[in-house]
């Protein structure tokens, strides 16, 4: 029996093996998605190409959401349907219906609906006018397709702006040349070319770009063509709309522009042309969700040829920061990352002449010298700051009805960067300036002193100053050392936050870093709250009425309503990164 | 007259100035097309102080009031921002200027005893240094505030050169996505009815 079974089995496995290899190889079983049936006629070096894929859909789904409800019944939404813009797209529209019998919808649906693309190339420098685009679109219907086409050039022919229509053959393949005529110039426009194959339609004004787009067509391998490629890697392959910037289509003008570039912008050119060799391509898209819209920029570039200093830039801020786990996670606005101070400023150094260096150098190192008493502030300071950094501006507890928001910057100091103790030179810097101040304010104020103070928060001392009557209420700018991190608040109250918030464990390798939160339910919730300071606050600062101010808050308000949080993140990989900004709604966007 | 003088004559009655000219009533009496304008004119300025004059809205006065309090808190806004850059750069101008008496003054080494009675000054030799301080223009602080700003000055320019190199540099690609898009417009069929 077992003698039996054991052939069986490899039976059954080589089977199922040829049958996945058939499957994934056979182009007749490989269902390409509109989006990669459009991207593999692309022809290679073009220097942007947009797509957007999945209106119908997307476009459906906004529309039943509860989001698009919320936002039909804002002030903003009526403002806009009562605007002359829409009665103007209601008239486009009308025109569209009346010559080729298809509305918003159905054209939405069964022609732009599943996607479309946009490629174009520019011309050799000096020579712009040798630009070339083309523009591909996949149907849902062939039929609804042909009857467009088809209804376009009746209409036109009709009306006297097509003037010509001619068939012409490439390979075997037909194409056709239109030849429009410019009533209002009284002049012929220059032709168009279009192609059609089933549910694809190729249009472009430039002969040789087409035939391109039938070559591409005519190979059909499994190449799924070089732009499908570079938004995968930038994982924009199922965004909305995406567009790919790809570089080497501007290497020879970016060149030309460094070689011919005057003595005085010289090297910002040259070091410039450096970082732009070195990218491979660069991807911005959209792509909503179901509680949130996501705008991405992603570049990728070779890692080896990206200026050292650059490197280390991105290689520090790809790390999440320490500081996000000492603020807190909801407050009205958080901004924190890994920054290497001594990286950036090299960076910028780069874009500046040999003389521009030592003026920028020079100009850091006076102020700083006579501050810090470190005459080479660049040098021995800047390396011992951060590399994390915090900023956090948080509402007052919901009792405290007069309370205004707490600040707090975060920043960490090494002590092992340099020879000096950095965290002594900040603090004696601080401490100057803080007594000037105090010094400054009592001569001119001597009936409402400010008093210097020393305090203790989890055991670590702190400074801070007193004097009520002198700051809005719950204000107390203080300053110190708490963990590590030089720490300047706006109250003892934010110092005892950021010691005493309970650190949350580290993100996973890979993961997004946050680098920037706003939270916009945060915002409603302290305006709602201490409405009555703000308004009373802003009249009296501008002394203009209250009523004036009511509206702007309800205005506001009704603004905030409509989103939840905002925040931009950072995700690295081996010679990329991709910064991508989330909104979420209050409603969803998907029903 | 002619046609042309009595039409800028007619003109110049609309506008308001008075026009009391026997050549141009002389003109009417022979040429029907002016006398048309006139008649056409008369009925226009006519019609006009029939027309009952607009009155303005009630809350006018309280939006204009509203509108230049608010024009003023803007400015007042500018004026402040200004302020801030001021005085950030004068704290600055002074922190700097305090780095630079403190390189300009001479550090004490450590020296030993003998050699500090070595170095100090016999009465003769004060005496002479008193006499050349006398004869040599007294510090002040002008000297480093005007180096000071003009390094600032200098990184300015530094880095506005670096950015117009910038700019050059990707404008390429700029051009080219402001003719793509002109491109893809010229391309859509039925450009002139969209338009």
């Amino acid at each position: 029996m077992c003698a039996c079974f054991f052939p069986r089995t490899v039976l059954f496995w080589v089977w199922l093996c040829f049958l996945w290899d058939w499957g994934v190889g056979c182009p007749l079983l490989w269902a390409a998605t509109p989006r990669e049936e459009l991207l593999r006629l692309v022809p290679d070096s073009v220097g942007f190409c947009v797509v957007v894929q999945d209106l119908r859909d997307h476009a459906a789904a906004l529309q039943a959401s509860p989001f698009f409800e919320q936002l039909r019944q804002t002030s903003f939404a009526v403002k806009v349907r009562n605007s002359d813009s829409w009665r103007k797209l209601g008239y486009i529209e009308s025109k569209i219906k009346q010559r080729l019998g298809l509305d918003w919808k159905q054209l939405c649906d069964d022609v732009l609906g599943d996607a479309v693309v946009f490629a174009y190339r520019p011309g050799l420098p000096g020579r712009p006018q040798q630009e070339q685009g083309v523009m591909l679109l996949r149907a849902r219907n062939e039929k609804v397709l042909a009857a467009l086409t088809g209804r376009l050039n009746k209409v036109q022919t009709e009306t006297g702006e097509l003037k010509d229509l001619t068939e012409h053959r490439y390979n075997g393949v037909v194409y056709y040349r239109r030849l429009e005529y410019d009533k209002r110039t009284k002049r012929d426009k220059p032709p168009t070319f279009y192609y059609v194959h089933g549910p694809i339609l190729a249009l472009s004004a430039q002969e040789s770009m087409l035939r391109q787009v039938i070559d591409c067509d005519r190979r059909s391998s499994g190449d799924p063509g070089e732009a499908a490629q570079r938004l995968r890697e930038l994982d924009a392959e199922h965004a909305l709309l995406a567009v790919w910037l790809n570089p080497r289509a501007f290497d020879a003008e970016v060149e030309a522009k460094a070689a011919n570039a005057p003595e005085d912008r010289s090297a910002a050119i040259k070091h410039f042309a450096r970082y732009w060799k070195a990218l491979e391509s660069i991807v911005l898209s959209l792509s909503p969700r179901e509680r949130d819209i996501g705008l991405s920029l992603g570049v990728r570039a070779r890692t080896s040829d990206v200026p050292p200093a650059a490197r280390r830039l991105f290689r520090e801020a790809a790390t999440a920061s320490d500081v996000w786990r000492r603020l807190p996670p909801s407050a009205l606005l958080t901004a924190g990352s890994r920054l290497d101070g001594a990286a950036l400023l090299e960076m910028f150094s780069g874009f500046l002449r040999p003389q521009g260096r030592q003026t920028l150098q020079a100009t850091l190192n006076r102020p700083f010298a006579a501050l810090l008493a470190e005459e080479d502030f660049t040098g021995n300071l800047l390396p011992a700051l951060g590399p994390d950094w915090g900023l956090c501006l948080y509402a007052p507890d919901s009792g405290d009805k007069k309370g205004t928001p707490h600040l707090l910057f975060a920043l960490r100091v090494q002590t092992n960067q340099t020879q000096k103790s950095p965290e002594r030179t900040l603090l004696a810097a601080l401490d100057f300036a803080a007594r000037l101040v105090v010094f400054a304010h009592n001569n001119e104020h001597p009936d409402s002193p400010l008093t210097f103070k020393t305090g203790a928060v989890r055991g670590q001392e702190v400074r801070y100053l007193s004097g009520a009557a002198n700051f809005p209420a719950g204000m107390q700018p203080a300053y110190g050392l708490l963990d590590g991190y030089l720490v300047l608040a706006s109250s003892l109250e934010s110092m005892n936050r950021f010691a005493q918030t309970a650190p949350l464990p580290a993100p996973a390798p890979g993961a997004s870093v946050p680098l920037l939160r706003i939270s916009f339910k945060d915002w409603r919730t302290y305006l709602t709250e201490h409405r009555e300071t703000v308004v009373q606050f802003l009249a009296q600062r501008d002394k203009l009425s209250r009523d004036a101010f009511d509206r702007q808050v309800d205005d506001l308000l009704t603004g905030l309503q409509l989103v939840e949080r905002a925040e931009l993140s950072q995700r690295s990989a081996p010679g990329q990164v991709i910064f991508t900004l989330n909104v979420r709604t209050t409603q969803a966007l998907k029903k | 007259m002619n046609c042309r003088d009595a039409y800028e004559l007619l003109q110049q009655s609309l506008d308001g100035t008075p026009m009391e000219s026997p050549e141009w009533l002389a003109h009417l009496r022979h040429c029907a097309e002016c006398r048309a304008w006139a008649s056409a004119s008369r009925r226009l300025q006519d019609g006009l102080r029939l027309w009952a004059p607009a009155l303005p809205p009630s809350d006018l006065a309280e939006r204009i009031v509203e509108r230049v309090l608010l024009e003023r808190r803007h400015t007042r806004r500018r004026l402040r921002r200004r302020w801030a850059v001021g005085v950030g750069l004068a704290a600055g101008l002074v922190l700097a200027l305090t780095g630079l008496l403190h390189q300009l003054t001479p550090s004490v080494r450590p020296t030993t005893i003998a050699n500090r009675q070595q170095q100090l000054p016999t009465p003769t030799a004060t005496a002479k240094r008193q006499q050349q301080l006398q004869g040599e223009p007294a510090p002040t602080l002008r000297e480093p505030a005007a180096q000071l700003s003009g390094a600032f000055a200098a990184l300015s320019n530094e880095t506005a050169k670096a950015g117009e190199g910038l700019s050059e540099g990707l404008e390429p690609v700029a051009t080219s996505a402001r003719r793509a898009v002109d491109l893809f417009l010229r391309e859509l069929p039925m450009e002139t009815e969209t338009n």
